[in-house]
């Protein structure tokens, strides 16, 4: 303490140091020691191995002083350029009355660089990697203004800015050959060269008596420049290179309102919003030789391909209490849109010299209404059981018209329309209930039912050994989903959780001229969190999930080629342990381990990619405070990665240590 | 606190150990507009009545007991403020916690993304899609995903009926956040019963170099601007 006085004397002059705190932060650093797959742990971890910086800071300047507060709190770790920035003006009676929010959020999304695995490969590798650290910056930028403008108009304005820039790996592979053994493993990567979004948006808020009026307008402009990067590791070792820019801009306006119609019983309102949006996008696809030379391939000229979209939307609702414990909570969605879109594809064939040899130009057109429909009720007129009930409907009539011509031949031209008709319905029945001051209970049955229709009225024959896309007459799905969650108290140090759901879910497609086919997809999961809190300065936290979830088609068990059912099962364990030892000495633990047991081997049939994996990670770490101002938190931690279905290629182990200290000015 | 009364979820008493609940008609005194249209939202049916001194059955339920929020004047740090916090959503949503401590999840863990990016737990529209939302089914995934959103000249009309046909928003063991990471994903629609044939053509030849997605052909899978087949 008598080293600290001195210390905070000689800053305080630029500080301004007081009773109340004015400075918090903490700096410190992390380091991984990493061992095999160093990019599948950045991939999952999301960070580099060495991390450094501000893990936090909180800045409370008065420097408006006056009527005004400020708040200032971040973080910034450099290597992963982590940084978050809040700083917000507000006014110190009524935060209401004048406010400036900023914030600015970015970090570093990692990828593995390898693609997929293929055990019968054994003369040739059976995996690839890039030479090349895939990594994606992401940023968000927003400012948000706003106040009162008069006793009963307010407005507030709204600037985000969203932007991306890097490189990431596809999950489309490019080819590798072993004789004539083909599989698509070898990983392909995409360079973002921009991902530029600006909103804007503006909004006037008028205060009633007994409701509101809001009006907004919101204005979009998107840009997206991509280059797609695909190649191959057989004998040709073709590159194919896919160029797209695409711009949008999209205007909206919504006017919202609201009214109580009889106080405390009856409110409603309306929504209305119009959209605006046209976009373009050009495309160049170039297929390039191991010599770097045009090759025979998909080559596309300055494809092009414009958008224009129409959507009015108006949604009233309404909020009634029936009676002293009834709610009935009703709303309506109307939407009418239409979307243009045209297209044209020149395409060099054959050898590519520059010229275009054919050319398809498109014309799609959607255009339909949607009307929407749901009704909430609630009962609170019995003591600690609250039962409810939903349901929701949807219809859909959507025209589509599709026209595809090609200028060099004729017989590749294709025309059709179709009338979709979408029909949905959702009803859920449940309760809240709290019987005893140490049992809380709740449950829940889904049942949904979503049935597309597609009727072709105009159509261009498909030929004998080729269908045109989009052959399918009717899709239908029926969900059926229950749910619960319990949470007991028996001793006032021993609180535990439970959680049970179960679905299933049935897909029956109807392919124009053939029978229908079902698929499943099914599961059950339960998940228990215990805690104890034996002591007041301890408490752990055990967590245990367990998921058991399998998706059936026919082709399981089908004789020409069956692929099996695929498991997504897991269960994880995560617990956690926190000790206050003293007032100025504190422990925590956390450990967390999942794994599944998944792979089925099909290789000759196709490429299974069910998960066989294991990952676990402990972390544990101290905190001292020798004074009040000051916390020194050092951890260490280690963890690994086993992944069995891909034979271990992207295994990783790691064990870091980190220090951050913590002072407040 | 009262600590016989379970609906205190015990990470409460590590946030505001001093603090005692003040009843939701407290906070409907400064926050008006939400506690008028928190009726609307599917998170109202957690309201009970006849638990008197139990007051943690609507907002403070959720953000903790707020007496000395009050006292300090609508002191922030004195209540949860979801939107930089999580572990209160994770005291009922259990299996949502164990997601996103999958390989693959959004980054909440991190702290880059909070349940409150996607949900709006006071408003009408806690899951962020229904058929009577203002916005659209994808709105809230596009929103940060924008080259997904399209229009594309052709669609594939599994985005029109939801992103989650295809991704586990919170977390999955497979990369992409996919559901199904094989075959499984797309013919759980497509399947025929003259499977391996699709469409008119068969695919026993395709089937084996990989996904559809991965193996070269269908890798537009959100949409295309020129290929009714979804390849380019």
């Amino acid at each position: 303490m008598k080293k600290i006085i001195p210390f905070m004397l000689l800053l305080s002059p630029l500080l301004g140091f007081a009773k109340d705190p004015v400075l918090q932060f903490t700096p410190g650093f992390i380091f991984f020691n990493v061992e095999k797959d160093k990019q599948k742990f950045e991939e999952q971890n999301m960070t580099k191995v060495s991390n450094w910086g501000v893990e936090s800071f909180q800045f409370f300047p008065n420097v408006l002083g006056g009527k005004f507060d400020t708040e200032l709190q971040g973080k910034a770790l450099i290597p992963n350029k982590d940084y978050d920035l809040f700083f917000n003006i507000f006014h110190k009676e009524d935060k209401d009355l004048f406010y400036i929010k900023n914030k600015f959020q970015s970090f570093t999304k990692y990828y593995d660089n390898s693609g997929g695995y293929y055990k019968t490969y054994t003369t040739e590798p059976n995996s690839f990697t890039l030479d090349k650290d895939l990594k994606l910056f992401v940023s968000d930028l927003s400012t948000k203004m706003g106040g009162k403008l008069s006793e009963t108009w307010s407005s507030e304005f709204e600037y985000a800015y969203k932007h991306k820039s890097g490189d990431f790996a596809n999950y489309n592979w490019a080819n590798a050959q072993q004789g004539a053994t083909q599989r698509r493993i070898v990983p392909v990567y995409t360079e973002q060269k921009g991902y530029d979004l600006h909103e804007f948006n503006l909004a006037f808020q008028k205060a009633y008596e007994t409701g509101k009026l809001k009006l907004e307008q919101g204005f979009v402009r998107f840009r997206d420049k991509t280059l797609y990067q695909e190649k191959n590791q057989d004998t040709a070792a073709k590159l194919q290179q896919q160029d797209e820019v695409f711009k949008e801009k999209s205007f909206t306006s919504t006017i919202l309102g609201e009214k109580d119609f009889i106080s405390d019983k009856l409110l409603g309102g309306f929504s209305l919003r119009y959209e605006n949006t046209y976009g373009k996008e050009t495309e160049n696809l170039d297929t390039f030789d191991s010599n770097g030379a045009g090759t025979s391939g998909k080559n596309f000229i300055d494809a092009q391909a414009k958008h224009t979209l129409h959507q009015l939307v108006f949604s009233p609702f309404m909020l009634y209490t029936l009676g002293t414990n009834w709610f009935l909570n009703g709303r309506v969605r109307t939407a009418y849109k239409k979307r243009i879109s045209k297209a044209t594809y020149p395409e060099d064939t054959d050898t590519p010299n520059g010229t275009v040899d054919e050319t398809f130009n498109m014309k799609n057109i959607d255009f339909g209404w949607q009307i929407g429909e749901q009704f909430n009720l609630n009962y609170k007129g019995w003591n600690r059981f609250t039962p409810y009930a939903r349901a929701e409907f949807e219809q859909n009539a959507i025209t589509l018209k599709e026209d595809q011509t090609n200028q060099e031949d004729s017989t590749n031209n294709f025309f059709r329309e179709t009338d979709q008709t979408i029909l949905k319905y959702l009803m859920s029945v449940g309760f809240y209930s709290y019987p005893f001051q140490w049992l809380k209970v709740s449950a829940q049955y889904n049942f949904k039912h979503d049935l597309d229709k597609y009727k072709d009225s105009r159509e261009t024959a498909a030929s004998s050994s080729s269908d045109k896309s989009a052959f399918v007459d009717d899709l239908t799905q029926l969900t059926n989903r229950f749910h619960t969650n319990l949470a007991v108290r028996p001793l006032s140090w021993f609180h535990l959780n439970f959680r049970y759901e179960w679905f299933s879910k049935k897909y029956s497609m109807q392919k124009e001229g053939l029978d229908p086919e079902s698929s499943y997809f099914n599961g059950i999961k339960h998940a228990y969190i215990a805690t104890l809190m034996p002591m007041n300065q301890l408490t752990l936290v055990e967590t245990l999930a367990f998921n058991k979830i399998q998706t059936q088609t026919p082709a399981g068990g089908n004789a020409t080629l069956p692929i099996p059912y695929f498991n997504s099962d897991y269960k994880a364990v995560l617990s956690s342990l926190n000790y206050d030892v003293s007032s100025s000495f504190s422990f925590k633990a956390t450990h967390s381990i999942n794994w599944s047991d998944n792979y089925i081997n099909f290789e000759s049939q196709a490429l299974p990619n069910a998960i066989d994996q294991k990952q676990q990670s402990l972390e544990v770490k101290i905190a001292w405070k020798p004074s009040e101002t000051l916390t020194i938190t050092p951890g260490y931690g280690f963890g690994k990665y086993d992944i069995d279905s891909r034979n271990n290629i992207d295994d990783y182990d790691y064990h870091y240590g980190n220090l951050w200290v913590n002072w407040i000015l | 606190m009262n600590q016989n009364i379970v609906v205190d979820p015990p990470y409460f008493k590590n946030v505001q150990p001093n603090a005692k609940y003040v009843g939701s008609d407290t906070c409907a005194s400064c926050h008006t507009d939400h506690a008028k249209n928190f009726e609307k939202s599917a998170h109202a049916r957690i309201e009970l009545k006849g638990v008197e001194g139990v007051h943690g059955t609507t907002c403070e339920s959720c953000h903790g007991p707020g007496s000395l929020h009050v006292a300090g004047g609508g002191d922030k740090t004195k209540i949860l403020t979801l939107k930089k916090d999580n572990e209160s959503c994770f005291q009922c949503h259990i299996d949502q916690k164990a997601q996103f401590n999958l390989q693959y999840h959004h980054p909440i863990q991190e702290g880059k993304m909070t349940c409150t990016s996607c949900h709006d737990p006071h408003g009408p529209d806690a899951k962020p899609w229904s058929a009577v939302s203002i916005r659209g089914t994808n709105d809230v995934c596009v929103s940060c995903h924008r080259d997904k959103k399209g229009p594309f000249t052709w669609e594939h009309e599994a985005l029109s009926s939801s992103c989650t046909e295809c991704h586990n928003p919170h977390g999955s063991i497979h990369p992409k956040l996919l559901v199904q990471n094989d075959l499984n994903l797309c013919l759980k629609c497509h399947v025929q019963p003259n499977w391996p044939t699709v469409g008119k053509r068969s695919h026993s030849a395709f089937a084996p170099r990989g996904n559809c997605w991965s193996a070269g052909c269908h890798t537009q899978v959100h949409g295309s601007n020129f290929d009714d087949h979804l390849r380019y």
